[in-house]
């Protein structure tokens, strides 16, 4: 009998098994913007400055930066020390040059639109490099120190415009501590060690991501031993592990993401503050979370993740389950129920339709529950399943009347191209049209604080203000979790959410 | 059979087929152009500050700020002049490449499930027509037909729950176990499925053909004159009635070619099977617009020559087919 349950493959001991669900598109991090690309890059590349624990900033390729009064002007010391994986020596060139290209128009970089702020930069010396800022920004640590720098002796020699369409996205020269080995494209990637990388000895000699496109064949290989890690498993799979593998390590922290349900505040009845204080006072959340999501979710209460604990403010306004409550709002603003059960307002009926993209059975029923919900209390609720594509194009041309959806993934509080009144598009994506002058000033100033307590203060603010206007019907914080095969020596209690699980993958050890 | 009117005929229908293949691809390339979302809507989502500058000139890279007519005729011109397919949008790549290593597998996917159709359905053709209108040939049929009806991804789906997640006899997806990257042997069970689910959908179009064919030749001179020889009817049937009917199922190849190719498609999808259907349908859901072409083209080419290769095998196995 051929079984597929068992298949007792003989595995290489000296190789992490990394499984996961999608192929990265390229290892070129100038074109790059798909989560699976830029697991990958990690291995390869090196940032200036890297994550270090409670995503604080750390010294890597740069050794110091500091800035100016005003906090326009940033110098960044070098390492003196590092060599490409051709044997080229790393310098100053190399991070002018990528941030030139990145800068440039012409190169295409997605992510330029980011880093605008930044007026110029040039090299000082041939480890020394400065950055010119426009205006002060407090992600300039965090987010443009952390990008991967890239080889100038290579990519400089290309012409900004064909840099999309080189060869180096698939055979990349890096820094970093790995090097790529192989890569056959939606079937597994594998990196072997750099043995002079400049960081120190890497513990792990290979790694090999193992592309695993269905969710039972990844829980299968954690399962017989052949995987080692699996990153990012769902809730289900996270129970079947739990009871069915008790010898895997198992990791779940609240991720960097947020769910909502976006409301277009240009439709008649959603612009109604009573409408969407209803609206989220008559949806029982926290019967969503104990029964379809089995208890693995937190309800949400603001629009910053709890898993950022230094930026979360949980004294915000809530909004517990109390239906009579939202009947109550609705009636004194003016909604009674009409014939149908349904509340109109001058002929205008309380009837929305919701947009799923993705949908499996879990978003289907968790939509049937907030139409059963919201029908309670007199508000009409159609549903309506898009692929992906589709879903962005009508919620960005604002399009829907409500969109079930999330952000995320990035350990700031920033909300400034999702909440500010001229990021409505086709500027932005405050896709709400949303606009409150004391949340401008908030993402505004925000960016340009660079102290903790000043942000800390008016990222409170935008909490506050944002829970009692409700832009978004706040639904839930998600838990990262991921399993681990008790061979890999990793502290689990110092591993971060989401894409920054592997930081320190290079000093992980693996049991023979 | 004659080359010269062969190789004219040949020429002659892959000069017709030109026409088709721009048919098709204007077709193809209008639907994606007037689908909503595009391939700057996604890049906008995951690179959440991408200003509209930004997004206007990723637009003008890809060539997307022009209307979808223009970029079909940019298109066009870059695959009559230089031959190219193009770059992907999603990983730039050349859509050839990314095709050429996607192709083996459905290849060999498409390979096991026409020899396991064949597997299935000639014997049971055979045996249905010497038993004509017995309970054997009556219930054949019909299972057959359930078959066909069956839409295949619902099939390819029933079988993964059956086999794979609670009889646990057979993978449901992918295509070799971790560890075991380039064992044949793995290689074929995860194909075994897939294969299975491709071949029950296409059994029932042979089986009647065999079925149909069979029961013609069987009326024939020359098989009366062989069992009045005294021949054993094995070899009557196997070796005298057999070898002419199976001419006509040469025919069915060319025609059932779509229907695998397209099928496979779903079914790739379906068990996670990175080949040429599964890049087909991710590049939809991507609007990778340069792949989706590459692999609408090749997909029509295929069903071209298939087409083709059946008639030209048909005329080469009965000479009284003239070409000219």
């Amino acid at each position: 009998m051929l079984c597929g349950c068992a298949a007792g493959a003989a595995r290489d001991p000296n190789s992490l098994v990394i499984l996961e669900a999608a192929d990265g598109a390229t290892l070129n991090p100038l074109f790059s913007t798909d989560a699976a690309s830029a697991l990958y890059e990690q291995f390869i590349f090196d940032p200036l400055v890297n994550v270090g624990d409670d995503f604080k900033p750390i010294p890597w390729l740069a050794t110091a930066w500091r800035s100016s009064v005003n906090h326009l002007h940033w110098t960044v010391d070098l390492r003196r020390d590092v060599h490409w994986s051709d044997g080229v020596p790393f310098t100053s060139k190399d991070v002018v040059w990528t941030w030139q290209a990145q800068l440039d128009p012409a190169t295409g970089f997605p992510y330029r639109g980011q880093f605008d702020y930044i007026a110029s930069v040039r090299a000082s010396g041939p480890s020394t490099v400065e950055f010119t800022l426009s205006q002060p920004n407090a992600l300039f640590e965090s987010q443009a120190l952390n990008a991967s720098i890239l080889p100038e002796h290579i990519l400089g020699k290309i012409p900004r415009r064909q840099l999309r369409l080189s060869a180096f996205g698939e055979h990349p020269v890096g820094t970093g501590p790995f090097f790529l080995e192989r890569w056959r494209h939606d079937e597994e990637i594998s990196f072997t060690r750099n043995p002079r990388w400049w960081h120190g000895p890497v513990t792990v000699p290979r790694i090999a991501v193992r592309i695993e496109l269905n969710d039972q064949a990844r829980l299968d290989a954690m399962q017989e031993g052949s995987g080692d890690v699996l990153d990012g498993l769902g809730t289900s799979g996270y129970a079947i592990l739990q009871q069915q593998a008790p010898k895997l390590r198992l990791l779940h922290l609240p991720d960097l993401y947020s769910f909502f349900i976006y409301t277009n505040l240009r439709r008649l009845g959603l612009d109604d503050l009573h409408v969407r204080q209803a609206m989220l006072y008559g949806w029982d959340r926290r019967a969503v979370v104990r029964g379809l999501l089995h208890g693995d979710a937190i309800v949400a209460t603001g629009v910053v993740p709890i898993a950022l604990r230094l930026w979360y403010d949980p004294n915000v306004r809530r909004y517990d389950y109390d239906p009579a409550r939202a009947q109550d709002l609705l009636d004194a603003a003016g909604w009674p129920k009409g014939n149908d059960g349904i509340r109109e307002k001058n002929g205008h009926r309380l009837a929305f339709e919701l947009l799923l993209t993705g949908a499996d059975a879990a978003t289907e029923d968790l939509a049937a529950e907030f139409q059963s919900d919201m029908r309670a209390i007199g508000v009409a609720i159609t549903v309506r399943s898009l692929d992906f594509a589709t879903f962005l194009t009508e919620t960005q041309s604002l399009h829907y009347d409500l969109a079930l959806g999330g952000w995320g993934g990035v350990p700031d509080p920033d909300q400034f191209t999702l909440l500010e009144s001229k990021q409505i598009p086709p500027t932005g994506n405050n896709l709400m049209s949303y606009s409150n002058p004391t949340v401008d000033r908030d993402v505004t100033l925000g960016l340009r604080a660079l102290e903790y307590s000043e942000r800390k203060a008016l990222y409170d603010s935008m909490q506050r203000v944002t829970a009692e206007d409700l832009p978004v019907l706040f639904y839930i914080n998600t838990y990262y979790r991921a399993a681990f095969n008790p061979r890999v020596r990793v502290s689990v209690k110092d591993v971060l959410p989401d894409q920054y699980v592997f930081r320190d993958v290079y000093a992980w050890r693996l049991d023979r | 059979m004659e080359t010269r009117p062969l190789t004219a005929y040949i020429a002659r229908r892959l000069a017709g087929a030109i026409p088709l293949l721009l048919l098709i691809s204007l077709i193809s390339y209008g639907l994606m152009g007037l689908a909503p979302g595009g391939p700057t809507a996604i890049l906008s989502q995951q690179a959440r500050s991408l200003t509209p500058a930004a997004r206007h000139a990723y637009e003008v890279a890809l060539g997307l700020d022009k209307p979808w007519y223009v970029q079909y005729f940019y298109w066009l011109k870059e695959l009559i002049v230089h031959g190219s397919l193009g770059n992907s949008f999603v990983d730039q790549r050349p859509v050839l490449a990314r095709i050429a290593e996607k192709l083996p597998i459905t290849v060999e996917l498409l390979s096991l499930a026409l020899l396991l159709t064949l597997v299935i359905a000639i014997p049971i053709g055979i045996r249905a027509a010497v038993k004509r209108d017995s309970f054997f040939d009556n219930a054949s049929t019909a299972i057959a037909l359930i078959g066909y009806g069956v839409p295949v991804f619902w099939l390819g789906i029933l079988l993964i729950d059956v086999f794979a997640m609670h009889l646990r006899w057979l993978p449901g997806s992918g295509i070799n176990s971790v560890g075991r990257e380039g064992d044949p042997l793995d290689l074929l069970r995860h194909l075994i499925l897939p294969a299975f689910t491709l071949a029950i959908v296409s059994v029932a179009g042979w089986l009647r053909y065999q079925r149909a064919s069979m029961l013609d030749v069987l009326d024939e001179p020359y098989v009366q004159t062989a069992r009045s020889k005294g021949l054993p009817e094995r070899v009557v049937l196997y070796r005298h009635a057999l070898r002419n009917a199976l001419l006509p199922m040469i025919t069915l190849l060319g025609l059932q070619l779509p229907g695998l190719v397209g099928g496979a498609y779903f079914v790739e999808y379906i068990f996670s099977i990175p080949g040429m259907g599964y890049l087909g349908i991710n590049s939809i859901f991507q609007r990778d617009y340069p792949t989706v072409m590459g692999i609408t083209m090749l997909s029509a080419l295929m069903v071209i020559l298939g087409n083709l290769l059946a008639d030209v095998l048909y005329g080469a196995a009965d000479p009284r087919i003239r070409y000219d």
